[in-house]
């Protein structure tokens, strides 16, 4: 299937790259821990993390100058530079570690037993402290296994992600099981997020996704989809929402743990007023200056794209819309265009609207919390995280010609036969259970679809407020439950349709093509 | 007028007796009702102390006069002057109102009524200003005043009145209706029709209130919903103004060739690029045929393409299949492909007409103009 | 004398500036009252409101990016021609032929961060619930500003004129066609006849309007650009500076209220 070599001398060179960078940041992340002078400074920052991790001065200095001379030799010899930052890189981890452990022995010998300022103190409601010697051995071993892949494809080994592992993830795969994952996964995201908004947890996930990202690489399919230019930002945008949820999270959950224990929270730690010059204006410089060089790099590294000029014959296979709408053209799959592209967008639009106005809980304004507004924090990220980047991913990576499901490391065959034979309701209803034609009066024949759909909409809102919203709909009215309830439904109504889709191949609950109208 | 008390004193008692001209009210309760528009610092401003009086005079000026007398708006002042004869007459009876004489009291009977209640002391220059001071000036009650044509301090003139109002005022008193009655008298200051500027605009105001009430609010109405209207003529119109009148677009109909050029199931390609439709040719509802597809996926108009070897459309973008007839059956089409009418000329030559179309959904796959029988 | 104070101690100068560098409490309140870009801002913030953690920066980089597109967009506009004769072929040369020939991709990088700076901005705002009053109307404010940035980014991809361009606009537009009511092929469009005269058709439906003809054509490639050009940049321009405006009206930078 697949004509086209896994692993070039180009691939393999970005590769060693690749790792020698991942090698790096965790040989820091090892010396960070092991050598860091932890400084509490006292009452004032009760239950948080001890603020300043001091690098000790000859540490620093030789940190500095040894990345310097790595950079000059790059500007000499590449091949030189690499094994000089590899080779030091191992150097620095085994230090770390080995040092780590002489702290921890020394501790052991001489402390008290109980955890002192040499283990990592994390900030309140972020579990208790971390062991210096087993984190700092931990990051060290990642940074020399990375190190030695990275020395590996240098040395010119053709390791490539072995063959039955991509078929294994190929035939897991599919709209089915990648939705029901991201559901999970949002779900244990939220259960678990105390144990999850650990810096060390975190640290850890990014590593698996470093080396998941780069065995991938090592497939062409995977390789060829990812790095087209307009890809791009998407694999940015999935790192930037993956940390700065990450970090809501771990504020939120540390907020929680303080107010709970009567302690102000961390935003209002920092109440008093600050002069604008500087502080704030060098910040906004140092971002536009920040800002400008990435831009600029990132200019010069990848061209625009540029396909051949428009014809209006030839579609290319697939066609897709610009990348921020493919949540909507996914939507596509499971609804009419009228439905997908007009009016849930419409209630997308209106329903950010309305925010303001039906969320009536006073609680959490300023600050990131989760207890205090569960229902609306959860609500608004499964949203913003499953239905909406969750989906772009699945239609910018895996969606391939005749917008069929491909797995990631799956060849994009135009002939890929994928059978779709939908039925809608009507057919259901009348033709598998009651064993006779469907009535030719539209209003008849499509009877079942628009009950249910009339029920959903009005008697479901009766439900939930009995069930669920009393206490919401005395508080805010009826109106404001109303709009609500509506947003809710319109919001639940792709999964639903989805899983209708999945289970029992539906095409349309209300299929009247006769007027357009099918949903 | 050497004993004419000037503002500066004025002033100094009002600041001193603001508390002791409650009494007053209550002796005279004409006075406390006496209409009084905190005018008084506008009388008081061209009096000659040496120096105009300072906002904050003026202010504590007002205080103690309107803290006397509650003033309240002017209107009042104008409306209860007509009945004033009766008022005289019997304080405490009810004083017959214009509906009573069937007819609106002339401006001039009720300058006349007026006089007369004011008796001795027609002249006054601003009945309203004035007896608000005094109000505020039980004390000067017994002072001498000048004549009353040389009057020309309003506080003199309201001193004047308010001996005047005073002595109907008493004998009602003790009685029950003494409030209303008051009220009367205190509203029969004598306005002046030649100095009395303040209520000729009173009356102006009443009579611009009983022509222009409903009519004001109807022109509002009107030049609102006017302005909406036009609001909306111009949005329509800029609306209308993004659909396009004139297009550049390819005439409709072009020849294909004879019917016999193609063979039993094919499906033609040579128009799709620049016409947008293939002709096919195959069995439909047991009957071979030719038809023009329009390459227009129903889904969201991306072109399908036609792959022999599944023998389908297959559209690219969102993986819509078509059979060879054109009938959707997998994917997000929500309908069959649309045909375009066929036609033989005079030369034998099939003649394809986009401008005319043909869906199945709706029953016009039937129509003899929508494909041509082999 | 000092190159510095020749430079700072004349007439022109000080007609600028008015007051020495802010490097004393006074006049770092003074500069932020006299100058013109800086009065944007308030004379001090609480601290965490500008701390890295709480704001990560979203907002002010959704505005850099937003000045880059201007300047960008700009300097493209010298040089490209929205017809179908000319548009491919300009943006070629402007990669190939014109100086500075990394324009065009500041300018598509660009648009592509600052959506995702807008969501994440967005994102932000709510997961501290700084849309909460008094800050409602503002999140209303940001949302059509989200709006405006996806339509800008949507008008600006047809430019190009290659085949990206046109089949993601015709995707994109045909969902107009099927808008309720006054799309052809939306529910209810049928049913709007007046006489027998169907009054919705493809000469008078909503994707009509938008496309200035039934299909992507040439009179299309001129109404984005002007869209994108004009339009909503200035649409987009209006709505910002009342988002600026209200952010400080409505007590700052977002903080624990």
């Amino acid at each position: 299937m697949n004509h086209h070599p896994d692993l070039t001398p180009g691939v393999m060179a970005g590769l060693s790259w690749f790792y020698l960078l991942a090698a790096i940041i965790n040989a820091a992340a090892a010396g960070y821990i092991s050598y860091s002078e932890l400084v509490s400074e006292g009452a004032s920052r009760e239950g948080l993390a001890p603020k300043t991790r001091k690098m000790p001065g000859w540490l620093k200095n030789s940190t500095w100058a040894f990345y310097l001379f790595g950079g000059l030799a790059m500007l000499v010899n590449m091949k030189l530079a690499f094994w000089l930052l590899t080779a030091g890189s191992v150097v620095l981890s085994i230090f770390s570690a080995a040092d780590a452990a002489f702290f921890a022995e020394h501790s052991a010998e001489h402390g008290d037993g109980k955890p002192s300022l040499d283990d990592h103190q994390p900030a309140v409601g972020l579990g208790g402290p971390i062991n210096r010697a087993i984190i700092s051995s931990v990051w060290a071993m990642c940074a020399m296994v990375f190190g030695i892949m990275g020395a590996t494809y240098a040395l010119g080994a053709e390791y490539a992600m072995p063959q039955v592992f991509r078929d294994a993830i190929d035939s897991a795969s599919g709209p089915t099981s990648f939705f029901t994952l991201s559901t999970l996964a949002f779900i244990a995201l939220i259960v678990y997020r105390r144990f999850l908004s650990s810096g060390v947890v975190a640290w850890a996930g990014l590593n698996l996704s470093l080396l998941f990202f780069g065995l991938s690489m090592t497939d062409y399919d995977f390789r060829d989809i990812v790095t087209k230019p307009d890809n791009v930002p998407i694999i940015g945008l999935i790192y930037l929402v993956a940390y700065f949820t990450w970090l809501g999270l771990r504020r939120a959950v540390i907020n929680d743990a303080r107010m709970a224990r009567g302690l102000p929270n961390l935003e209002e730690l920092g109440a008093e007023k600050t002069l604008t010059w500087p502080d704030l204006v060098y910040t906004e410089l140092i971002a536009l200056v920040i800002g400008t060089v990435a831009l600029i790099l990132w200019a010069i590294a990848l061209q625009a794209p540029l396909e051949q000029p428009a014809s209006s014959t030839q579609a290319p296979n697939p066609s897709k819309a610009p990348w921020y709408f493919l949540g909507l053209q996914e939507m596509l799959v499971y609804f009419d265009p009228w439905m997908a592209g007009v009016v849930l967008p419409t209630f997308i639009i209106i329903g950010f609207m309305a925010m303001p106005y039906i969320d009536t809980n006073k609680a959490g304004n300023g600050y990131y919390t989760i207890r205090q507004r569960l229902f609306a924090y959860t609500t608004f990220q499964y949203g913003f995280l499953v239905l909406w980047v969750v989906l772009i991913l699945l239609g910018t990576f895996l969606r391939g010609p005749n917008w069929n499901f491909f797995g990631p490391y799956e060849y994009w065959d135009l002939h890929k036969l994928e059978p779709l034979n939908n039925v809608n309701l009507s057919d259901i209803f009348w033709i598998q259970w009651l064993r006779q034609s469907r009535p030719s009066a539209i209003l008849l024949r499509e009877a079942p679809g628009i009950l249910l759909t009339v029920g959903y909409f009005t008697l479901l809102p009766a439900l939930m407020y009995l069930a669920f919203f009393r206490k919401y709909v005395a508080e805010a009215g009826i109106i404001r439950y109303s709009v609500l309830a509506m947003l809710l439904l319109f919001m639940a109504s792709l999964p639903i349709k989805m899983v209708l889709r999945w289970t029992i191949n539906l095409k349309y609950i209300v299929a009247i093509p006769e007027y357009f109208f099918n949903i | 007028m050497a004993d004419r008390p000037n503002v500066k004193d004025i002033l100094a008692k009002a600041r001193a007796g603001q508390a002791a001209s409650a009494p007053a009210g209550e002796q005279a309760p004409a006075q406390a009702s006496a209409p009084a528009p905190a005018a008084p610092a506008q009388p008081a401003a061209p009096v000659p102390t040496g120096r105009p009086l300072t906002l904050k005079e003026k202010l504590a000026a007002a205080k103690a006069t309107t803290a006397a007398a509650p003033a309240p708006p002017a209107a009042p002042a104008a409306t209860a002057a007509a009945p004033a004869p009766a008022a005289k007459a019997a304080p405490a009876v009810k004083v017959p109102t214009p509906a009573e004489l069937g007819r609106p009291l002339t401006l001039k009977e009720k300058l006349a009524a007026a006089k007369a209640t004011a008796g001795a002391a027609p002249a006054a220059a601003a009945p309203a200003a004035g007896a608000a001071p005094a109000a505020a000036k039980p004390a000067a009650a017994a002072r001498e005043l000048p004549p009353l044509a040389e009057m020309k301090d309003p506080k003199d003139l309201a001193e004047a009145l308010r001996q005047t109002a005073a002595k109907p005022a008493a004998k009602p008193a003790a009685s029950k209706s003494a409030a209303p009655a008051a009220k009367k008298e205190a509203l029969t200051l004598p306005p002046r029709p030649n100095k009395n500027a303040a209520m000729a605009a009173l009356q102006g105001t009443r009579r611009r209130f009983m022509i222009g009430t409903i009519p004001t609010v109807a022109w509002v109405i009107l030049a609102w919903t006017t302005f909406t209207a036009a609001l909306v003529a111009f949005s329509a119109m800029l609306g209308r103004f993004f659909f396009p009148n004139v297009l550049a677009e390819p005439p409709s109909t072009i020849k294909v060739g004879p019917v016999s050029q193609f063979e039993p199931g094919e499906v033609n390609e040579r128009w799709k690029a620049e016409w947008g439709f293939w002709i096919v040719r195959s069995v439909y509802n047991g009957q071979d045929m030719l038809y023009a597809l329009s390459t227009v996926c129903t889904h969201l108009g991306c072109p399908p393409n036609w792959l022999a070897g599944e023998q389908k459309f297959k559209c690219p973008c969102h993986g819509s299949g078509f059979y060879v007839s054109g009938v959707n059956f997998e994917g997000p089409a929500p309908r069959p492909l649309e045909r375009y009418k066929l036609s033989v000329g005079d030369d034998g030559q099939i003649v394809v007409d986009k401008a005319q179309k043909y869906q199945e959904e709706l029953g016009q796959w039937t129509d003899p103009d929508s494909f041509i029988p082999v | 004398m000092s190159i510095a104070e020749k430079i700072t101690d004349n007439q022109i100068w000080k007609s600028v500036f008015r007051h020495p560098m802010p490097t004393d409490r006074r006049n770092r309140v003074v500069v932020m009252l006299t100058n013109f870009f800086l009065h944007l801002h308030p004379v001090s913030v609480r601290r965490q409101g500008i701390a890295l953690s709480y704001t990560w920066c979203m907002g002010g980089t959704t505005f850099f990016l937003f000045l880059v597109e201007v300047v960008t967009g700009v300097l493209l506009m010298f040089y490209y021609r929205p017809t179908l004769e000319h548009a491919y072929n300009d943006i070629l040369n402007l990669r190939d032929v014109t100086t500075l020939g990394i324009l065009r991709e500041l300018h598509r990088w660009g648009a592509h961060a600052m959506v995702i700076a807008v969501w994440l901005h967005m994102y932000r705002v709510f997961l501290t619930g700084s849309y909460k009053p008094p800050r409602e109307f503002n999140w209303v404010v940001g949302t059509l500003l989200l709006v405006l940035t996806l339509l800008l980014s949507f008008t600006g991809y047809l430019l190009p004129w290659d085949q990206l361009a046109i089949w993601a606009i015709t995707v994109g537009s045909n969902m107009a066609r099927a808008t309720p009511g006054v799309g052809v092929e939306g529910p209810g469009a049928s049913l709007l006849v007046l006489n027998g005269v169907p009054l919705v058709t493809s000469f008078s439906d909503a994707k009509f309007a938008l496309l200035s003809g039934r299909s992507v054509g040439e009179m299309t490639l001129n109404r984005f650009y002007v869209l994108h050009c004009v339009a909503i940049p200035l649409a987009v321009s209006l709505l910002i500076m009342i988002h600026f405006w209200r952010v400080r009206k409505d007590g700052g930078i977002s903080g624990p209220m």
